[in-house]
């Protein structure tokens, strides 16, 4: 039973405690405040885009901040969706993130590689790893169309499991400077063109958010990219959940230890990181010459030049 | 009994009498999934009976 109120419970955390629905439902929604409050994720004032992809993580962030903020004035909240022309897989997406943004009256901006770039992102995974294009590209996109859109914040869908596999991830790969870019709000002072990111459900795991998600009847339909599962990340997630299944509170550990690092690392890489500087071919931010996006966009074109 | 799987798109012929134990029989995790009975979410514990319609949900991240 609901070690609350004694009601059939939907829900049991890694204390042994079991919830019931809403008591779930008040339990996820405190620990998002509580996120939003203790890392002051957003301002008095304040204009976010949610970067929406229609999975359960970003619609649930779009689905709470745009309730929390509904009758406060002075805090806008819109959606972006990048469209990576993603067959059978993000064109559903599409349909039903317009859908759930109709229905909630909230304005919704999309922008597809297609007219951004000139292809989908099907038309160039052809001896590339699918994931590696398309991260640098919509990381990009997201990043010029926030600033576009004119807000001062963009809001993602990242959870616990997510923060946890990256920190993994740059660990494996040697890659700290990555690292002190994690946590539940980025390094906004690293250059006026990077638009910060805030994670409001940093502290909740993938199972607590499709449990809120089912809840609250924000998805209907399981929906995979067809390029997920040979992703290094999706090798990582299952690690991690085998460890989570055998040592349960793992996730929570590699992320709080992490945190505790952090300040560390940016001041670390404050001293001795790159500066961040402009592209010279397209003036975005970057700690290169050459951003990443330009020099994925020119190899995309050189082959498709020899071809 | 038979249960649906999302992530597959799959039915299973299952024996298992419990959620935990079902899980155990299909080789899932707890923490990857959730399980939903005649639409309703229901935890670890929860002993299936014979009309039952047992769905499962996988929580990943589809990318
Ligand atoms: S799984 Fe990889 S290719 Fe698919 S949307 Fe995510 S990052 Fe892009
Ligand atoms: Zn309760
Ligand atoms: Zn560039």
């Amino acid at each position: 039973m609901c070690h609350a109120c004694d009601k059939k419970p939907v829900y049991k955390l890694i204390s042994g405690e079991s919830l019931c629905k809403s008591c779930f439902l008040d339990y996820f929604e405190k620990k998002v405040r509580k996120t939003l409050r203790v890392y002051k994720l957003v301002d008095k004032e304040d204009s976010i885009a949610v970067a929406v992809s229609g999975g359960k993580d970003s619609l649930t962030v779009l689905d709470l901040l745009h309730s929390i903020y509904k009758e406060n004035k002075k805090i806008k909240i819109q959606g972006l969706l990048i469209d990576e022309g993603i067959d059978g897989y993000r064109d559903q997406c599409l349909e039903s993130t317009k859908k759930f943004c109709e229905e909630r009256n909230i304005s919704l901006t999309v922008v597809s590689y297609e007219e951004a770039f000139g292809f989908k992102l099907d038309n160039v995974v052809e001896g590339r790893k699918p994931c590696s294009v398309c991260g640098v590209l919509r990381r990009n996109l997201l990043n010029s169309h926030a600033r576009k859109l004119g807000v001062k914040k963009l809001a993602t869908g990242h959870n616990l499991d997510d923060e946890a596999q990256t920190i993994l991830m740059n660990q494996f790969r040697r890659n700290v400077e990555a690292s002190a870019r994690l946590g539940p709000i980025t390094a906004s002072e690293a250059h006026e063109g990077f638009v910060p990111r805030i994670k409001p459900l940093y502290f909740l795991s993938e199972k607590e958010i499709m449990t809120y998600a089912f809840l609250k009847g924000i998805v209907r339909e399981f929906n995979e990219c067809p390029y997920n599962k040979e992703s290094y990340r999706n090798q990582i997630r299952e690690m991690l959940n085998q460890f989570e299944e055998l040592y349960p509170g793992t996730k929570h550990s590699i992320v709080s230890s992490f945190l505790e690092i952090l300040p560390a690392l940016k001041v670390k890489e404050k001293k001795e990181g790159t500066v961040i500087q402009k592209c010279l071919q397209c003036g975005e931010p970057c700690s290169q010459e050459i951003c990443q996006t330009c020099v994925v966009l020119n190899e995309i074109k050189s082959s498709q030049h020899s071809l | 009994m038979k249960v649906y799987y999302d992530r597959e798109d799959k039915e299973y012929s299952i024996e298992a009498k419990n959620v935990r134990d079902m899980l155990k029989e299909l080789k899932l995790l707890k923490n990857a999934v959730i399980v939903v009975v005649n639409d309703e979410l229901v935890s670890e514990g929860y002993a299936f009976e014979k009309s039952d319609k047992v769905k499962i949900l996988s929580v990943v991240s589809g990318g």
